[in-house]
């Protein structure tokens, strides 16, 4: 599984710096001098959600944000001596998904229907879940507001490297075609599958904040939240008539070396 | 602890971005007829409403030159002309327009009545091609009847045949691959024993059938209706045979050639009777008022079926040549054919498997019908007609 091996190879880089540090090398450069080098893993809450809720949605019976791991690397160039503002890139391999159970009302989808991609207004239930795992960039300026507290925040850049994104609608009906296409019910335990898996984004990018709190020399806690600018789903996708974006919340803590 | 500083505008954050209020209902974009009505004297059968299309069936007493039938609508719809508007339905089907309440959409309804009494003889010479399945790309064909109309002397049709044929038409979507009439479970056929015929095949529905619990499709025909939007759910309950029928029937007959599949699939074994595949067709009589039906899962056991004609085991056996089968109606112990104080309908029921509806046949059984006749005893003529 990609996520296996991205997480190995993190693990391998990660050690490097270790094994860097015993070496005692103490000439000084760029890369050693006024510099931070952290490991942070998280678990984000969160979906990918339009910016209010389209009017086809007619109420969110559940929501669950399912346990989504991530895993980061990242290095900090501090500009001064006092290590007041830096800037900080990693790397960071990280799940983002959510199930929901949604009743909606004349909403446009593309369901399998005996093979068939049929698509139609539907009216009833739709439960969808997604979770895609995303490699991440984040390019951020970090401020050490005092010495327990930094705050941080900026861009970050994703390629989905694995991608899943799918669902069933029941309890309701579709109308073929449109609004007044004829109409097919779904009820008596009845369903139908919709796949968008290969029209989610390969690409995403947004902008990341958030703080961290130092509990000790290495360990801190963090909170960030991430916002993705672009769609999750391809923007020529149009089975879906509205967008919906990556919001998530990332609770965590690290060691920094 | 200081953490809280940082999590509670976090979390309020996120609170505000998912619980985003609901937003108020759209306005319908739906336009459909849901129910009709006219006076509920002149009402021989509940009207069949369809996605485009109201067929009532009245008795003669009811003067069509001015007929002012009553809509309601989707909520918010509006329809042109208005619910009971006066209008001639003499000289065929009318148009009406359908507006949703958004008025973003609209949809055009054909309104017919029928008050010709359903004919007792079927030659299956008449028959037209509709367009279905998901890209209405798949063409599959539509037995229906003529009868004279009494007051035109013209002939005009007076009903059509149902068949499973729009539900087979759901079971791919292969836009490059188009299925033709012959690809469909119920065809016409121009080799008939007079003129044109009804073949009937059970056929596979690979392979995306058996996914959804249906593996094979049996080739019917009824006096009915199948109600695509139900079936999709529930076949059996999307199957609905009668046509109301005002003469005592006494004798089923016509002809027929059968040809048995292979192999018999058996895909439901708990109701399962017979140990090889064979052809069925039937006719049953029973007391019906204009809503009640008998579903496809009647299994001959209802208290409301009168009498039955079902083709003996016997006379269901492979044949290349035209046979003729003749049965006669036998009545349900007890009941009585009593058209003074009752109302009747009449199914009639052919299939290529005889346990198609539990999905149990061979597929490739082929069935050939034609020159079907229900006999009845003139001297029992329903006075209410």
């Amino acid at each position: 599984m990609n996520f296996k091996y991205i997480t190995t190879i993190l693990i391998c880089a990660l050690s490097l710096p270790i094994f860097s540090q015993e070496i005692k090398v103490k000439r000084q450069h760029f890369f050693n001098t006024n510099t931070t080098v952290q490991i942070r893993s998280q678990f984000s809450i969160g979906g990918a959600t339009p910016l209010g809720l389209p009017r086809e949605i007619r109420d969110i019976k559940s929501y669950n944000p399912t346990l989504q791991l991530g895993m980061e690397a990242n290095f900090t160039k501090w500009f001064t001596e006092e290590q007041k503002w830096g800037i900080r890139t990693g790397i960071r391999v990280e799940g983002k998904g959510m199930k929901t159970d949604a009743k909606v009302k004349d909403y446009l989808t593309q369901i399998n229907y005996n093979g068939a991609q049929v698509k139609g207004n539907f009216t009833g239930n739709v439960k969808t879940q997604v979770r895609n795992t995303y490699l991440t960039f984040p390019i951020l300026a970090t401020y050490n507001v005092d010495t327990q507290w930094t705050v941080y925040g900026g861009i970050y850049l994703s390629a989905t490297i694995d991608r899943s994104f799918d669902g069933y609608v029941y309890d309701g009906y579709l109308r073929q075609g449109n609004s007044t296409g004829q109409k097919l019910i779904f009820e008596d335990g009845k369903q139908a599958d919709y796949d968008f898996s290969d029209e989610v984004n390969r690409f995403q990018w947004g902008t990341q904040i958030g703080a961290e709190w130092k509990m000790n020399k290495n360990f801190f806690l963090f909170g960030d939240l991430t916002y993705g600018f672009n769609g999750v789903l391809k923007s020529d996708f149009d089975a879906i008539s509205f967008s919906m974006h990556n919001i998530y919340l990332n609770l965590g803590f690290g060691y920094q070396f | 602890m200081r953490l809280n500083y940082l999590f509670i505008p976090l979390l309020a954050f996120i609170g505000i971005t998912f619980s985003s209020c609901i937003k108020d209902e759209a306005l319908n974009n739906e336009a459909d007829i849901e129910i009709a009505t006219i006076p509920e004297e002149f009402i021989l059968s509940s009207p069949i409403i369809s996605n485009d299309k109201v067929t009532f069936t009245v008795y003669k007493s009811l003067d069509l030159t001015k007929v002012a039938p009553e809509f309601r609508l989707t909520n918010g719809a509006t329809i042109i002309p208005a619910s009971g508007t006066v209008r001639d339905f003499s000289k065929g089907p009318l148009t009406y327009e359908v507006t949703s309440q958004s008025a973003t959409f609209k949809k055009n309804y054909t309104i017919e009545f029928v008050n010709s009494e359903i004919s007792t003889a079927y030659q299956f010479e008449t028959f037209k091609e509709k367009a279905g399945g998901f890209y209405n790309a798949d063409i599959y064909h539509v037995f229906y009847e003529n009868g004279i109309d009494e007051d035109t002397g013209k002939e005009k049709e007076t009903f059509e045949w149902a068949s499973g044929n729009i539900g087979f038409a759901m079971t791919d979507g292969d836009t490059d691959n188009p299925k033709k009439p012959s690809d469909f479970p119920t065809s016409a056929v121009s080799n008939g024993f007079v003129g044109h015929g009804l073949k009937l095949t059970t056929l596979s529905t690979e392979p995306l059938g058996p996914m959804m619990g249906s593996p094979l499709a049996a080739g019917n025909l009824f006096l009915g209706e199948f109600d695509l939007a139900i079936a999709v759910s529930k076949p059996l309950k999307g199957t609905k045979f009668g046509v109301s029928f005002t003469k005592e029937p006494i004798m089923l007959r016509g002809y027929f050639k059968y040809k048995r599949g292979e192999e018999f699939q058996i895909n439901n074994l708990e109701k399962n009777k017979i140990k090889e595949d064979r052809w069925d067709a039937y006719a049953i009589l029973f007391e019906a008022g204009p809503e009640d039906v008998l579903y496809g899962d009647h299994d001959f056991i209802d208290e409301k079926i009168v009498s039955i004609a079902r083709v003996p085991e016997s006379q269901k056996k492979e044949t290349s040549t035209w046979t003729l089968f003749e049965v006669p109606f036998q009545y349900v112990e007890g009941k009585t054919y009593d058209p003074k104080n009752k109302k009747y309908k009449l199914a009639l029921v052919f299939s290529s498997s005889e346990e198609g509806s539990l999905f149990n046949g061979a597929i490739g059984s082929t069935l050939y019908i034609d020159e079907v006749e229900i006999l009845t005893n003139d001297e029992n003529e329903n006075p209410k007609n």
